[in-house]
């Protein structure tokens, strides 16, 4: 008898399918494993039953009864816990203080604060599992594993019978992540089911009693974690993938522009080079490192950011004066704006890339995610840069921006221009690079060339944490 | 001699600090809850001129205090109103209810007393002089009690610090800042009563000088600790208390003015800020 | 039109019906009231003269709130600079004494100027200072500013600088040669009222200011910083420049209001000259929405209005000039819960 049942789960945000059709069983007692890529759906499945996030069709049980949470409450009054990726402490108040809050509610408000007591309980808890922390300490002088302690601690104070996991140890070192995993394995002693949500492997060999692998929204396969090797856990993870033709082969007499030198590599003009891996894994260091390198040699680039809306985006501005932040020195004259130019050329980008509506005086924040990008690589590409740097290019965009997208990049590559690809979409990282590099825990491995490794190493290098698969191919750190 | 002219300046000190106390201990509620509070000083001045008027006509000093509390907690629901429900921004508002105060303050007491200028000399018996103090110390420990030992005074601070975590939990933050906010009002409202009824004996004209702004750095300065800014209040109360006593003695005044003494809870803030490593303020300040 | 350019307006008319519907408390007639707010800055042509003066001050202050809020900063420091910036000006206008002939007047005369922009240019430097090394709020920073500059001000006039013939808190009056605009078009026209050639610079400003920021590179990339700095940075724009350049030139516009009453109003410094300019600033440029040339409308109908409330002191019984602030604080309060009231609206459909 299986304590919870997904059955025919799915989640739908407008166009947006992040779950699809999942059904899984998992049994009380276990380790449950949920494994796959950025925005396969791993977080969304435990979400939905976190009563974070709402169901669009489909049911979950608990215990065979049906049980829909409308929110975090819900999941609390039927014993399930969720611990977060991102900590939510308050920094400047201390561990104890957090624990307090954590057993409050609206109606305790006049109450005395029962300090003392979750103290007393709380040392229970530690006691058991044989963990220290010290809770009179202020949260933003405790180390990362110390907080991610807290944040369970929090969670297992009122006692749940499930405890949803997720992405602990994306914060950890190779050393606290061991502890961690050494105490999900005392949480099953005592009896309590856990949903690990991760994509680290080797963790999951260590611990899971069953392992779902998630792709695109859809479960793969559900399998024991004792009869799964690593290997075929990347393989389905990564699935197979469509490799595009190298458009030429870069050879070393190709010209260089650019040694990094504290990665061991060169970037060669005409290429296209990828960088894969899962995010978080040193891809925000390297951006800042080819930033500072373009910058120093005088490099005429682009940059498609990491974060549209973050470092792209400004609130109330234009399509034309985004264009003109851009490109200053093409649209001043005589210290004044050419704004017939300016607005001819910015036509044109809308044109080309087929940006709707193509209204270059409405505000770029008003245009869906999708038209936002096309506009942004259009406006990248338009003084045809030495070289882009292109990450994420085509998140959040549809099927056929995606292409037109890519192609863009292909065309540029070989009229001689070079693209570094920085994406979390191995399938864009394969299709498009002549070479590429793995990032993972910050560290790079590679270059490989196109085919040189199959599915399953690459699904390794990205998420082993087995020096032993990692070491032949070591570059350098970020 | 020199032993009258000490203790007499340490009880000036204690008597000046008063209003600075409580407007510190009503700032440290909003800032603590995550807004900023620059209106402190409007909070006095419908205290002072509150306290006045209601001692002025019942007679009765209680009746004074605790009007002015709540005319001043009443007051307060404009800010309330504008910044919480209406999400305008709390500077913005802050510095247009300190318009409000100086302004409307003299027509009513105008329609009141047919003067714009200070209302009547109150008449309060010596036997109740230590009166603001025995407030004080009533408001100080309910205001270490609510902050410290209740759960509301945890959920106040997370407001200020980490709204997801009080969202969790069932909280609403805008609820607890809300009343965080009126509390701050009727704390420094006292503040406003303690000026015109034991400071002074009647109410005059923007008699708060810049106490509200005083009170605030006070707190920034202790880096939005209470029982430290009610310590910095005490040092600031002292400068106060040497400028007077030093405006009355002609020899020592010519050699450094009343107003550098005045300056100095203002630079002595800047001078935190400068040489201070980093400043606390609670996370999601605004 | 859209809502989001009624909706300053809007509540700007709210604001003006709940004050004079405040006055039927203190038992006065809201539309006698209203009658003298909106009419009597054109009862006489000094009147005019006063409400254009008090115009050209408010445009001032409310380019020095506007102009940093494009940049996404609170500047509320603008009355501490205006104080020690008329102080400056009052003092380089007693102690240079030029010689008879008109170009040693005119050096001198450029000299006061730049001294005392520079000034208040310094002045409010000093909270990007602490903006960019310290990461202080301007808030704060500008807070106690306001604070050490006005008792600094007082300290010299009182001390240093104390007219010997006046038993009022002001300066000795500047030197005669820099008294030329008391005589000018405009004073003589309107009656020898304070309104002075400063009306016209302010004007120039508003335009000049509208023309940087839609015509250069500077103004497009101090607006950018002011609504993304994240994105302003990666695209090589420097904060400390954003923050020193809006803050500075803040702090000239304050200084204006301080030339603005010592060259070409009282020809000398006055404790507490200022009505608060620097928040009246605050309501001219919220109900503009920090439309430089909005903001000419918006400071010339505060001042209709600021006329307006000093003159209820005469015209009725109860109510008085500190009406103004009421009336401000108003608006201000109106205007803000207009735009959520509006955006919200927007947000919706």
């Amino acid at each position: 008898m299986s304590l919870i049942e997904f059955r025919n789960i799915t989640r739908q945000i407008g166009t947006c399918v992040a779950c699809s059709d999942v059904s899984l069983l998992i049994e009380k007692g276990h380790i449950h494993a949920i494994i796959g890529e950025n925005g396969a759906g791993k977080s969304t499945l435990v979400k939905m039953l976190g009563g974070l996030a709402e169901i669009t069709s489909g049911d979950i049980f608990l215990d065979s009864k049906k049980y829909r949470p409308r929110s975090a409450q819900d999941a609390f009054q039927n014993k399930i816990a969720f611990v977060h990726q991102h900590f939510v402490l308050a920094e400047q108040m201390t561990a104890l203080d957090n624990l307090v809050l954590s057993s409050n509610s609206d109606k305790s408000a006049l109450t005395l604060k029962n300090s003392g007591e979750v103290l007393k309980l709380a040392e229970i808890q530690l006691k058991k599992f044989n963990w220290k922390l010290n809770l009179n300490k202020r949260v933003d002088l405790l180390s990362v594993g110390e907080q991610q302690r807290l944040e369970i601690l929090k969670a297992l104070m009122p006692n749940p019978d499930i405890i949803i996991l997720d992405e602990p140890t994306a914060v950890l070192s190779p050393q606290e992540s061991d502890e961690l995993l050494e105490f999900i394995l005392q949480l099953k002693l005592h009896g309590k089911t856990i949903i690990l949500i991760t994509h680290k492997l080797g963790e999951v060999k260590k611990v899971a009693d069953r392992i779902s692998v998630l792709r695109q929204g859809k479960l793969i396969e559900t399998r024991d974690g004792a009869e799964v090797s690593i290997e075929e856990m990347a393989e389905l993870m990564i699935g197979r993938r469509v490799v595009r033709e190298s458009a030429q082969s870069i050879e070393a007499e190709a010209e260089l522009l650019l040694n990094l030198a504290r990665v061991n590599l060169k970037i060669h003009k005409g290429e296209i080079l990828g960088v894969a891996g899962i995010e978080g894994n040193g891809q925000s260091e390297l951006i800042q490192l080819l930033l500072k390198n373009f910058k120093k040699l005088g490099l005429h680039y682009g940059d498609i950011t990491e974060d549209r809306l973050k470092l792209s985006v400004f609130g109330d501005a234009d399509l034309i004066e985004h264009m003109l932040l851009k490109h200053k020195s093409i649209f001043i004259q005589n210290g004044l704006i050419n704004k017939a130019k300016l607005k001819i050329e910015t036509d044109q980008i809308l044109k080309e890339w087929d940006v709707r509506p193509p209204e270059a005086h409405k505000p770029l924040s008003e245009f869906s995610g999708g038209n936002q990008q096309k506009f942004m690589v259009g406006r990248e590409l338009y003084d045809k840069p030495q070289v882009l740097l292109a990450a994420h290019p085509t998140r959040g965009v549809d099927l056929g921006a995606q292409e037109n997208i890519h192609k863009a990049l292909m065309r540029y590559s070989r009229e001689g221009h070079t693209v570094v690809l920085i994406s979390s979409d191995l399938d864009e990282v394969l299709f498009l690079s002549d070479r590429f590099i793995v990032l993972n825990k910050h560290r790079a491995y590679g270059p490989f060339r196109k085919n040189e490794l199959n599915e399953q190493r690459i699904g390794l290098l990205m998420a082993s944490d087995n020096q032993a698969d990692l070491k032949p191919y070591w570059v350098g750190d970020l | 001699m020199m032993d009258s002219i000490v203790m007499l300046l340490l009880l000036s000190t204690l008597r000046l600090s008063l209003p600075l106390l409580f407007a510190v201990t009503g700032g440290y509620f909003s800032e603590k809850s995550g807004v900023a509070q620059i209106a402190l000083e409007a909070y006095l001045l419908v205290g002072a001129f509150t306290a006045a008027t209601f001692t002025y006509f019942t007679h009765s000093l209680a009746i004074g205090y605790l009007s002015a509390a709540l005319v001043s907690a009443l007051v307060g629901q404009i800010f309330c109103l504008l910044v919480l429900k209406l999400k305008a921004n709390s500077v913005v508002i802050g510095t247009g209810l300190n318009l409000f105060a100086m302004g409307l303050i003299p027509i009513i007491s105008k329609v009141i007393f047919n003067s714009t200028g200070s209302t009547p000399s109150l008449d309060i018996p010596e036997s109740l002089s230590l009166a603001p103090y025995a407030v004080l110390a009533v408001t100080l420990l309910t205001a270490f009690w609510l902050s410290e030992k209740t759960n509301w005074g945890l959920q106040m601070k997370f407001a200020g610090e980490k709204k997801l975590a009080l969202e969790s939990v069932g909280v609403s933050p805008t609820r607890r800042q809300w009343q965080s906010l009126t509390v701050s009002a009727f704390i420094t409202g006292l503040g406003g009563a303690v000026l015109s009824t034991a400071l002074s004996s009647n109410y005059s004209p923007l008699m708060s000088s810049g106490r509200g702004f005083i009170a605030l750095a006070a707190l920034i300065f202790a880096g939005w600790n209470l029982p430290k800014s009610l310590l910095v209040c005490l040092f600031f109360g002292f400068c106060e208390a040497l400028q007077i006593q030093l405006q009355s003695n002609a020899t020592i005044s010519t050699y450094i003015a009343a107003e550098f003494i005045q300056m100095i809870p203002y630079v002595a803030t800047l001078l935190a800020l400068l040489l201070t490593k980093s400043q606390h303020p609670p996370a999601e300040l605004k | 039109m859209n809502a989001k350019l009624i909706s300053p307006w809007v509540g700007l008319v709210f604001g003006l019906v709940l004050s004079c519907g405040l006055s039927f408390f203190f038992g006065e007639s809201p539309v006698q009231v209203f009658k003298i707010l909106t009419t009597s800055f054109f009862n006489s042509k000094f009147d005019l003269g006063l409400t254009l003066f008090y115009t050209t001050c408010l445009i001032f202050s409310g380019l020095a709130f506007a102009l940093p809020m494009k940049a996404g900063l609170f500047h509320i420091g603008s009355e501490g600079q205006l104080i020690i910036s008329a102080l400056t000006a009052a003092y380089l206008g007693t102690a240079i004494a030029p010689f008879q002939h008109a170009a040693s007047v005119a050096i001198s005369v450029f000299v006061i100027v730049a001294l005392t922009l520079l000034i208040g240019a310094l002045s409010a430097s000093v909270i990007a200072l602490f903006k960019v090394y310290k990461q202080a709020h301007e808030v704060v920073v500008a807070i106690m500013m306001n604070f050490i500059l006005a008792a600094l001000a007082t300290w010299a006039t009182v001390n240093k600088l104390q007219s010997p013939t006046s038993q009022n808190p002001e300066t000795a009056l500047i030197g005669e040669s820099f008294q030329f605009l008391k005589n000018d078009f405009l004073k003589t026209y309107f009656e020898n009222s304070p309104v002075s050639v400063f009306l016209f610079v302010a004007l120039l400003c508003c335009v000049l200011l509208y023309f940087i920021e839609n015509r250069t590179l500077i103004g497009a990339q101090v607006r950018a910083f002011g609504q993304n700095p994240h994105a302003a940075e990666r695209l090589g724009i420097s904060p400390k420049k954003i923050l020193f350049l809006s803050l500075s030139l803040a702090g000239v516009f304050s200084a204006f209001i301080g030339l603005t009453e010592v060259l070409g109003n009282t020809f000398q410094y006055k404790i507490g000259f200022s009505p608060q300019y620097g928040f009246l600033g605050i309501a001219v440029s919220l109900l503009a929405q920090q439309n430089f040339i909005g903001i000419i409308g918006s400071a010339f109908l505060m001042a209709c209005l600021h006329k307006g409330a000093s003159d209820l002191d005469l015209e009725t019984e109860h109510m008085t000039r500190d009406f103004s602030r009421v009336l401000q604080a108003i608006i201000i309060f109106s205007v803000a819960a207009s735009y959520y009231i509006f955006n919200r609206k927007r947000d919706k459909s």
